[in-house]
């Protein structure tokens, strides 16, 4: 895979990071679904899984970087 | 209000992350992991109001 093909890859990861979140919050503030602690936890999960990609955009795709994405998404599993 | 500040700092760590350094983006982001697991075991015994 070529650094171009994986920049890429992670904006489309940024994307469905982003689009989930919206989902959420357009949930919480039109239709009146109001979230739990945990699902407000889990939202900042969300957030942070995001930091991943934005590093491998940044600074090129290191291994490090999909590490703090894994990090993000354990803690949110839990 | 514990939220608030976790979705503020994910917010700087996501601007530092872009325009900053990697060394500070990588700090910041393991003080805010250590905040949300705090935030997690503080709330994880909290009694759910269910409407069933």
């Amino acid at each position: 895979m070529t650094r171009s093909q994986a920049v890429i890859l992670n904006a489309v990861a940024l994307y469905g990071v982003a689009l989930v979140l919206a989902a959420a919050f357009a949930a919480q503030l039109v239709l009146g679904e109001l979230p739990c602690p945990l699902c407000l936890l889990q939202r900042v999960q969300f957030a942070m899984l995001a930091v991943g990609p934005i590093l491998n955009i940044r600074f090129g795709p290191r291994p490090s970087h999909y590490a703090l994405s894994l990090l993000a998404a354990v803690l949110g599993a839990g | 209000m514990e939220f608030s500040a976790l979705f503020l700092g994910i917010m700087v760590v996501m601007g530092v992350a872009w325009w900053g350094s990697r060394t500070l983006a990588l700090t910041l982001f393991i003080a805010v992991l250590i905040a949300s697991a705090a935030t997690y075991v503080h709330h994880a015994t909290d009694v759910l109001k269910l409407s069933f």
